[in-house]
């Protein structure tokens, strides 16, 4: 190796070939992005330096920063509902299911996961069929247990849209979290719950003072990691309400804000360069949300040796 | 304080039995020790008594009231586990509170407690660690401490000194002894490891497969090992064992010998009492610090039922205080013999052994022990 | 684990309460794939006047997935999945574990930096990174290509399979490189011979987070191949229910197509993917 004496020849032939495509197709990429959204590009497809006049427009020209705050707050909104709901649950099943004088507990487990597994595009279609009033499955399943009165064309309305779809997205995706949790709580030797069965404390308390404690930098990891599949979600809304993420944009999130903004829709054209703008702030929102979760989460839960 | 007593205690895992038919009687204060090899179920013999696995069938006794479905806290036990379970994310203190703070006991009493354990343990400077910051032997301490405040009828360990290395184990089974004798408390120890058991206890219970093999003091079992089993168990090294078969004339006339043949060789064996017939099989056991060397040890007397046998030296190994020699017999058998650590005597030797016939065990063909 | 925790009575009906609570979960989690599937077997009349019901002899119909079948190229669609994720999941795996055999076994200049530098990776979506993404597949002339979106995925799996797999390598007993080493045995040898079959177990783990959201992906397909020739499956069904949403038949049948396939490996495969989703602690 000559172009740097430092590294032998071996560990380049290893690295380069991985390092190159990731390099090509996705770190280069990203910076690239970076740097674009400090460019305009003019009719004729030439790009001039502007600074950070793109950001201006996009956070303050009403033009676009309405429904730039439109997406990032309805994704604010996606991310809650998930936190509130999807890992609540996750956490409740994972904890049942990891009990294992619990019969069929890895039957369920693998039964829950499996909608994981599917397309998000087709989960959206399932769901869309299934919600559809003219089909009315919903509505007679609702009505086995009286409900059938309080059922709408949920994901028609703009109140209930975002909401439907965020549930119909935890519905899919409570799997990830269950496994993340599940993983380690099985990991929680068992001798720590013998002790303090031993001790007296009953399962609930076992769980609430032992267990829970011990999978607090799991369930950070699991709190970072919905943050930012939920801000880079794009297909469940895509294929459920189309590019223009109806009704009224109500369910409009950055990744459809930054499709739309990107490649354009209906008559409007796309821009490259307000695209590049939209995606480095999503990147900037992600960043900030990991180095909150490094420097905050992760450095207060110590990660206790089992 | 209490007795326990296990009555025709069995444990199924499935269709596979664990503990099968034990019973046993253990008084209040005294030191119990269960021992046998790995896989024995000790353990589940120990959860069994603890609450921590239920009962298949049986009657379980603590203080003479039946305890079989009761929780270990109903039973008032406390158990210090093989791995220590200490919880990593309390501090010693609150390790040593969790127990108390669960029975809702009020806070000047349970931090009263926790400071008297810790001083009788040598934790007081430890209180505000994790059991992350602690040494084995410290988190050793703890888990003990975790179970004195909550001052238990009867206290379990499951090998608790497995995890330590050899001087910290010797130091931490002189503690515990010590801590017996203070506390005076009913306490079931397990372990595989029989200097451990000699040691420490008042009442070895030796399990084999699931079952006992024998109940009595550690010198009982030492001398009077009730079969096979627990002859090979304790001592170390272990009983010599050699075969052996009755032969005729069996000496009817005189019945505290029989004739029998060990390796080709004919000899006497005292027996006190035995349905001897001919050609059955022994086993002739004599533990390795009971055999002499003659011309060695100036005392030894010889008796006249007392077995000779010549042998070479295949190998010897010095540990200082004493030297074990290594010796096979005709047939291979192979024989272990103490002698002192400044004996002379080296490999390829020829020597006689001398087994004094009054330190002879005798077993039987299924293995008990008929003298 | 106590088993007394399901021995009294009270904890019998706890117990109990237990079960039918990831029985109703389950339920939700299985019932609406069921449905679809059901239903795809019906005429109209059968899927809209009694949706619950299975098939019968009068409602049975195939008629949707004959639609399917004449108005779509499902099963070229399939192929292209079937090529673009199995390529993409070879490369991940092989050049994921020369990186990572890299970076776990040389200290070198700038080592560590190449460790933050793929760790970007795992935290930054590679999607936010279109833009110009496609504007180097244009210029490589690649668009609408099956090379095109397994390039792509191959820079989206590899940060994680890195991850992984040097986390996976690092626990390897050193004994093992030292005495091939000391048989003047060369590194590439070591890699490929020693520690390749050596980090089989972590595989599993490595495919199952990547092959997920490959096969599933919609994003890329949309934006670098959405033409007819690299069409995947997920893109596909997004397309052709986009022009038949009317179509009831149709629709269904497309949507069993897609899930069908993924419902049988699983059945195959569940107990691999759970166990390798889990890194092993589910024996
Ligand atoms: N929870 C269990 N399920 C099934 N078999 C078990 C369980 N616990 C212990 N065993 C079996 O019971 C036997 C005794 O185990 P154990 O009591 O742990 O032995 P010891 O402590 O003497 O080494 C072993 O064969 C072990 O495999
Ligand atoms: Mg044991």
């Amino acid at each position: 190796m000559s172009w740097h004496p430092k590294i032998p020849l071996h560990v380049f032939v290893f690295l380069v070939p991985g390092v190159l495509i990731y390099t090509i197709f996705s770190a280069w990429p990203l910076i690239d992005t970076l740097l674009l959204s400090l460019y305009e590009q003019d009719d004729s497809g030439a790009r001039h330096f502007v600074g950070l006049a793109n950001y201006n427009i996009l956070l303050f020209d009403n033009e676009w920063s309405n429904g730039f705050w439109n997406a990032m707050w309805n994704n604010l909104k996606f991310f809650v509902i998930h936190m509130l709901v999807q890992n609540p649950i996750s956490l409740l099943i994972a904890a049942l299911v990891s009990n294992r004088m619990l019969k069929g507990a890895n039957t369920y487990r693998t039964l829950i996961f499996f909608p994981t597994l599917l397309s998000v595009v087709i989960v959206g279609f399932i769901w869309q069929l299934i919600l559809n009033p003219l089909w009315g499955v919903s509505e007679t399943l609702l009505g086995y247990i009286g409900l059938d009165d309080y059922f709408d064309a949920w994901l028609g309305m703009e109140p209930t849209a975002l909401i439907t779809i965020a549930l119909i997205s935890v519905w899919q995706f409570v799997g990830i979290p269950l496994m993340l949790i599940y993983t380690a709580l099985l990991g929680i030797p068992d001798e720590l719950s013998d002790a303090a069965y031993v001790d007296g404390a009953s399962p609930r308390r076992i769980f609430w003072k032992i267990k829970l404690p011990l999978i607090l930098p799991t369930l950070g990891l699991v709190s970072i990691l919905t943050f930012i599949g939920n801000f880079n979600a794009f297909d469940l809304i895509y294929s459920i309400k189309g590019g223009l993420a109806g009704p009224n944009f109500s369910t409009d999130i950055l990744g459809t804000f930054f499709y739309r903004t990107f490649f354009g829709f209906q008559s409007s054209l796309g821009s490259p360069t307000m695209g590049a703008t939209v995606a480095a702030m999503m990147f900037f929102v992600i960043l900030v949300a990991v180095m909150i979760y490094f420097y905050l989460v992760q450095r207060k839960l110590q990660r206790y040796q089992l | 304080m209490a007795s326990v007593s296990l009555k025709n205690i069995h444990k199924s895992f499935g269709k596979i039995e664990v503990i099968k038919d034990v019973s046993l009687e253990i008084e209040s204060g005294e030191f119990v020790v269960f021992v046998g090899p790995s896989g024995c179920g000790k353990s589940t013999l120990l959860r069994l008594i603890c609450g921590l696995e239920e009962i298949t069938s049986g009657v379980l006794e603590i203080g003479n009231e039946n305890v079989t479905s009761l929780s270990p806290r109903q039973r008032g036990i406390a158990m210090v586990f093989q791995s220590y379970a200490l919880y990593p994310h309390m501090t010693v203190y609150k390790n040593m509170a969790f127990g108390l703070k669960t029975a809702g006991e009020d806070k000047s009493k349970i931090d009263q407690k926790i400071r008297d354990a810790a001083k009788v343990l040598q934790l007081d400077q430890l209180l505000n660690r994790r059991p992350a910051e602690l040494s084995g032997g410290q988190r050793q301490r703890v888990a003990i401490g975790r179970a004195i405040v909550r001052e238990p009828r009867v206290f379990l360990f499951d090998e608790p000194l497995s995890n330590l290395d050899a001087s910290l184990r010797i130091q931490m089974r002189i503690e515990i002894s010590r801590l017996h004798e203070s506390l005076d408390c009913t306490t079931i120890y397990v372990t595989h490891d029989q200097v451990e058991a000699m040691t420490l206890a008042d009442k070895i219970v030796v399990l084999s497969e699931g079952k006992v093999e024998q109940v009595g003091t550690p010198m009982s079992l030492y001398n009077e090992p009730a079969n096979l089993f627990v002859a090979k168990f304790i001592g170390a090294p272990a009983m010599n064992l050699i075969q052996a078969h009755t032969k005729a004339p069996l000496e009817d006339n005189e019945p505290r010998y029989i004739n029998a043949e060990i390796s080709g060789k004919s000899v006497r064996l005292p027996c006190l009492s035995y349905n001897y017939k001919d050609n059955q099989n022994l086993t002739v056991g004599i533990r390795p610090e009971h055999i002499n060397i003659l011309g060695e040890d100036q005392k030894t007397q010889i008796l006249e039922e007392d077995l000779q046998l010549p042998v070479v030296i295949d190998l010897v190994e010095r540990l200082g205080d004493v030297s074990y020699l290594y010796i096979h017999m005709e047939d291979g058998t192979p024989v272990v013999v103490t002698v002192s650590g400044q004996s002379k005597l080296n490999i390829d030797k020829k020597i006689n052994l001398h087994i004094p016939a009054t330190k002879i065990h005798l077993f039987n063909e299924s293995g008990e022990r008929i003298m | 684990m106590f088993s007394s925790l399901f021995n009294s009575s009270k904890n019998r009906g706890n117990s109990a309460f237990i079960h039918l609570f990831l029985l109703a979960y389950t339920l939700l989690a299985l019932f609406p794939v069921f449905l679809i599937i059901i239903n795809a077997f019906k005429t109209r009349k059968g899927i809209f006047n009694d949706p619950l019901a299975l098939p019968t002899s009068a409602t049975f119909s195939t008629k949707g997935f004959e639609k399917v079948m004449a108005n779509s190229d499902f099963f070229h669609y399939f192929s292209n999945s079937l090529i673009i994720t199995l390529g993409a999941l070879f490369f991940i795996l092989l050049l994921g574990a020369m990186i990572a055999w890299a970076l776990s076994e040389y200290k070198f200049f700038g080592s560590s930096f190449m460790r933050f530098f793929m760790a970007i990776g795992i935290i930054v979506p590679i999607r936010l990174g279109s833009v110009s993404i496609l504007e180097t597949i244009v210029s490589l002339d690649l668009v609408n290509t099956k090379t095109a979106l397994i390039l792509v995925y191959i820079a989206q799996g590899l940060p994680m399979a890195v991850f992984i797999l040097s986390e996976f390598m690092a626990q390897i007993p050193k004994e093992l490189k030292e005495a091939a080493r000391c048989d003047d045995v060369s590194e590439y040898k070591i890699f490929f011979q020693i520690i390749l079959p050596l980090t089989r177990p972590a595989i599993a783990t490595v495919a199952v987070f990547s092959i997920i959201p490959i096969w599933n992906d919609l994003w890329f397909p949309l934006i670098l191949a959405p033409g007819e020739e690299a069409r995947t499956v997920t893109l596909g069904v997004q397309q052709f229910i986009g022009q038949y949403v009317t179509d009831w038949n149709s629709v269904l049948a497309s949507l069993t197509l897609a899930v069908v396939p993924v419902l049988i490996l699983y059945m195959i495969f569940s107990k691999h993917i759970i166990r390798g989703l889990t890194a092993g602690a589910v024996k």
